[in-house]
């Protein structure tokens, strides 16, 4: 996603296990809202609507985890470059996979209120992006 | 004591003679009441609104509140005479609420058809003063010579403008066909004025703001591709359809591309952390679930609530401007200081010195006001945002247009007066919208 460089800051208390999880998966998400971002920059509202409602999608989704989660938690994780980040379709199914993957580790019990709903929009998004007529092995868009 | 239909026929016969029989003598009045006058008529039709089983739907009048308190009472405007019919129609609304309220029905009437009664008079009476407030600010605007009043008469009008364009779409516009139809007039009024809400508080949020120029722009992806499925070629009725699309979707195309450069520019002032508006999350995620339902009606009914929205979005991106302008906008040292740089470079005859010299630190991550240059330049975006949506607002009106895609019966409980007021409505001068400033 389009972000300044901003430099990191503590966290302002230790996280239990579930909200470590929940971070690694809004990580994951902010990842993935980036390539979405990504695969839209250069193209008109008209032009690729599927990307564009997808990307829409992804970030709510996004946002959804992120009010889970206590402030002042960096989303960057750091390890790969904003001004780098991926515009293939395919990457973005992998990495929302693996946001999912990480939300079924542990009791779901164990996460803030809301995380099963969470659990529910991005599978259906998955599902969604699964069925696309534009998901293809190679994961890129059609122009 | 007076009956129902007394008290409504009242308040139609009120409306329709401050419109049609304009006092110009008290200039502003029909402007002075106004909110007023609003907020009482969404009493009414909350009061009418009561009985469960009986919704109308959403609450048309919630987001024009939130509209107006965040828009605020321009200070140049308060002073004046107030027009007693308006204050008389406020009156009357507020005997409607308490009858409404307190009075039981005697008489063995549906709850819907009681409901759709008050609908019709309220949302007239409510719709005819806006009207009337409007001609009221353009006379005002034709007659000052005052350069400082200009600006407040035209955000005046701005926001009476975009209340007016709403009202006219619920007054027009069919009930809806479905549940889904339904939900999707919800979200859409749950995320109008939460976006007002958020856009209200001080001082401004950048990552709220974020997503909140964020979700329009997705609202504008949703109109496009509603106006392509809506106009499928080859039928001779979506012609027209397909034809107002070719004009609207060009301005979509641009307004989306300001959209972006607004939602950028939060992003340069908002660090990538948690500690966001939980309200706002939640409106965004009910605002996409309800545009993905598979049962949404989107060659007609679900486009034209969509275009309803073009207009909010006008003083949403209004609210963005009055973000970046804010004194009390902070942003991280270290991200100011490199925005800063940035903004200089395109205002060379700037005096860097002195803007440095103004700044009370220049590292480190504490927050820091944004410099006026920088200010300036991020305000600049945003005006350009505002032009692009109230430019793709004033294609769109063909889409508010029902005889284009919505089947012109309304099955509505009409009064004699509602239908005189109707008469009145439709022979009114169009105030056709363009950029204000």
């Amino acid at each position: 996603m389009d972000a300044p460089q901003h430099s990191a800051e503590p966290p302002l208390s230790p996280l239990d296990d579930a909200q470590a999880g929940l971070l690694r998966v809004a990580r994951l998400l902010y990842s993935a809202a980036g390539t979405a971002e990504q695969i839209n920059v250069s193209r008109a509202v008209d032009q690729g609507l599927d990307d564009q409602l997808i990307e829409f999608e992804v970030k709510t989704v996004l946002w959804e985890a992120v009010a889970l989660l206590p402030p002042s938690l960096r989303l960057d994780s750091g390890e790969q470059s904003d001004h780098h980040a991926s515009d293939r379709r395919d990457d973005l199914q992998s990495t929302l996979r693996a946001a999912a993957l990480e939300l079924r580790r542990g009791p779901l019990a164990s996460f803030p209120a809301g995380t099963s709903t969470l659990h529910t929009d991005l599978t259906g998004l998955i599902a969604r992006l699964d069925a696309s007529p534009c998901s293809q092995t190679t994961g890129q868009s059609p122009e | 004591m007076s009956t129902r239909a007394q008290l409504l026929a009242r308040t139609d016969q009120l409306a329709r003679d401050l419109l049609a029989d304009p006092d110009t003598s008290v200039g502003l009045g029909p402007y002075q009441d106004w909110r007023d006058m609003i907020h009482q008529a969404a009493e009414a039709w909350r009061a009418a609104d009561q009985t469960p089983g009986a919704s109308l739907g959403q609450d048309p009048f919630l987001g024009i509140q939130s509209m107006i308190n965040n828009a605020g009472q321009p200070s140049a405007l308060s002073s004046g005479d107030s027009d007693a019919r308006v204050t008389a129609l406020t009156i009357q609304l507020g005997r409607v609420t308490n009858h409404y309220r307190f009075e039981p029905d005697h008489r063995a009437r549906s709850s819907t058809a009681r409901a759709q009664r008050v609908q019709g008079s309220v949302l007239h009476a409510g719709y005819l003063v806006t009207h009337a407030a409007g001609l009221a600010l353009r006379r005002e605007l034709a007659a000052t010579k005052k350069p400082d009043l200009l600006a407040e008469i035209g955000r005046a009008r701005e926001t009476v403008g975009i209340a007016e364009q709403i009202l006219d779409v619920y007054l027009h516009h069919k009930p809806a066909r479905s549940l889904a139809d339904q939900r999707l007039d919800i979200a859409l009024t749950r995320w109008t004025a939460t976006a007002h809400h958020v856009l209200s508080e001080q001082p401004p949020e950048p990552k709220n703001n974020y997503i909140v120029s964020d979700v329009q722009h997705g609202l504008l992806a949703h109109t496009a591709a509603l106006l392509q499925t809506a106009a499928q070629p080859g039928q001779a009725e979506n012609d027209r359809l397909a034809e107002q699309r070719e004009r609207v979707l060009p301005a979509l195309v641009r307004s989306a591309d300001h959209w972006r450069q607004v939602r950028q520019a939060w992003a340069g002032l908002a660090a990538p952390t948690t500690g966001i508006s939980r309200e706002l999350a939640d409106a965004a995620r009910l605002l996409n679930q309800t545009l993905r339902d598979p049962e949404l009606d989107r060659s007609g009914h679900a486009g034209h609530l969509i275009a309803g929205t073009l207009g909010a979005a006008v003083n949403i991106a209004r609210g963005l401007a009055d973000a970046f302008e804010s004194d009390r906008l902070r942003a991280p040292t270290d991200v100011v200081v490199g925005l800063t740089r940035g903004a200089l470079e395109r205002l060379p005859d700037t005096n860097p010195y002195q803007v440095w010299m103004g700044m009370t630190r220049h590292e480190g991550r504490a927050p820091v006001a944004l410099p006026v240059p920088l200010r300036d330049d991020l305000t600049q975006t945003a005006l350009r945002n505002v032009e692009a949506a109230q430019t793709v607002r004033s294609a769109a009106h063909v889409l508010l247009d029902t005889s284009s895609h919505i089947p012109p019966t309304v099955d509505r409980v009409r009064s004699p007066g509602v239908q005189a007021a109707d008469r009145a409505v439709a022979t009114r001068p169009r105030d056709t919208a363009g950029p204000r400033r």
